[in-house]
């Protein structure tokens, strides 16, 4: 029970790399690699016991040397059949643990956008930091403009809010000089150098395009 | 032209050759390259005639590697200015499983393989193959066409970092999204016809030929068929950022396929830089 239980990631893994067991040479290095790939689980372990049991005697070595970050949560270790058991197990485990450095987090290929994205925003809040914008907030931006001298200043009403990661953008329309105006700005673009929400007003929609065809004193804002 | 009659029947066998040395992993065949000059060895063995050929199809500027396709994203540089990029993402793989030479095979090329699957998933001889070698079992496997292949040995990592650095210019190849059965004006860029005034035709191909002279329609008419889901090529896309710690690189513009498609890259083969010549 307790072999199980304490690895259940490490067996769990040897049935997806190869239903025909320790026969051939390339199998049990294929699993040594596949333990890099393969995202590990705890479910379903009772229904793995009986392979589980014969994976581990011929490749417990291969097998553990890799997870030695697992090894911090041995959790449901319910067995005191097994204690001594689990004893060898652990002795055996801290020697592999001594000659293998600590490895890295797995990184999924369908995460990567993700983290590429989270990266960015973070490197974007260093410039500004940039406060939560909702449909229906009148905001102030300050953006950089092409020639670098004065901070131009634009205030409006946001009507949308598009969210995708780094590039998420609003939109803001605004009345200037008789004519309606609106401006798509990124909202972690580092020509952007203030973003701040003045005040709210309240809306029952996520998109406010209705404003396009009501009177121009609902877009209007007095800059100070 | 005498040459080729000579070597007439050797031709058709190093071409039937040719045909079943096609990829597993290519979507669709390279076309085969017709030899200006073929000459013929006799071998004493008395089977299949080895064939010499020279001045063939064309080669890769440089090794190159295979990648997948991830997805897209804005990448905004350190100067302020904002680039769209295409993620791409590495899979076990790039190993080198096969050198070909012309004293062996005839040409020279590095056949690499990607994308580790479980044994069960090949055939016996694609594992022997890569079992030859010591590979992982891999799916896919390409050959990458060189003039020169010093340096490559079977079993040989690729490192992406050492193939490519920021700022290179990059071709990138893989199977285009499939647009199903097409009509000439998304097909072709044809223009419609009028959509009022009593027309009859809007979007129809309008006239195929001329009259009585000469009495037929050309050979590649352009007419609605099958658009997309075959092999194409970008050229000369340019490397925005490698980050070695996610194994993923990001390339200015777009790629062909869907996220999760198999991609091909390798270095820009640009006139008068860097076209190997024959």
């Amino acid at each position: 029970m307790a072999s199980s239980s304490l690895l259940p990631h490490s067996l769990l893994s040897l049935p997806t790399a190869s239903s025909r067991f320790p026969k051939s040479s390339l199998t049990i290095s294929s699993i040594s690699f596949s333990l890099n790939q393969v995202s590990i689980t705890r479910t379903g372990s009772v229904a793995f016991q009986p392979l589980v049991r014969r994976g581990r005697e011929s490749t417990f070595g291969i097998a553990r040397a890799g997870e030695t970050g697992e090894e911090e949560t041995p959790a449901e270790t319910g067995g005191d059949e097994s204690a001594t058991e689990t004893l060898e197990e652990e002795s055996s485990v801290a020697v592999a643990v001594e000659e293998k450095p600590p490895k890295k987090p797995i990184v999924k290929l369908n995460e990567i956008i993700g983290i590429l994205n989270k990266k960015a925003i973070e490197e974007a809040e260093t410039i500004k930091v940039v406060p939560d914008i909702k449909p229906g907030d009148i905001v102030e931006i300050k953006k950089e403009k092409a020639n670098r001298r004065r901070l131009a200043l634009y205030k409006g009403i946001v009507i949308s809010k598009s969210s995708s990661g780094v590039h998420t953008t609003i939109r803001i329309r605004y009345m200037t000089s008789g004519t309606a105006v609106e401006i798509v700005f990124p909202v972690y673009s580092p020509k952007i150098k203030e973003i701040k929400v003045v005040s709210h007003r309240d809306v029952r929609r996520a998109k406010l395009y209705y404003l396009r065809e009501k009177l121009p004193r609902f877009y209007t804002f007095k800059k100070k | 032209m005498g040459v080729v009659a000579i070597a007439s029947q050797g031709l058709s066998l190093a071409l039937g050759a040719r045909l079943l040395q096609r990829n597993r992993s290519n979507p669709t065949p390279t076309p085969l390259p017709l030899p200006s000059v073929v000459r013929l060895c006799s071998s004493r063995k008395g089977s299949a005639r080895r064939m010499e050929v020279l001045a063939m199809a064309s080669f890769e500027a440089g090794i190159g590697v295979m990648a997948t396709k991830l997805g897209m994203m804005t990448y905004i540089h350190p100067e302020g200015n904002v680039i769209p990029v295409t993620v791409v993402g590495f899979r076990e793989g790039n190993v080198v499983t096969q050198v070909k030479t012309s004293a062996t095979d005839g040409y020279d090329a590095v056949q690499v393989g990607y994308r580790r699957v479980r044994d069960i998933k090949l055939t016996k001889p694609e594992l022997g193959h890569l079992q030859k070698v010591g590979a992982i079992p891999m799916r896919h496997l390409q050959e990458f066409r060189l003039q020169s292949v010093d340096g490559f040995e079977p079993g040989q990592l690729l490192d992406i970092e050492e193939i490519f650095k920021e700022g290179d210019l990059v071709d990138v190849s893989g199977n285009s999204i499939g647009k199903g059965f097409q009509g000439g004006i998304k097909r072709h860029n044809f223009a419609r016809g009028p959509m009022t005034h009593g027309s009859k035709s809007h979007r129809q191909l309008g006239s195929i030929g001329a009259g009585t002279t000469p009495g037929r329609v050309y050979k590649g008419k352009k007419m609605p068929g099958r658009m997309g889901g075959v092999k194409t090529k970008i050229r000369k896309l340019s490397i925005v950022k490698i980050d070695t710690d996610l194994r993923a690189i990001l390339i200015k513009g777009a790629v062909p396929g869907k996220p999760g498609n198999l991609l091909r890259i390798t270095p820009a083969k640009i006139v008068g830089k860097n076209i190997p010549k024959n």
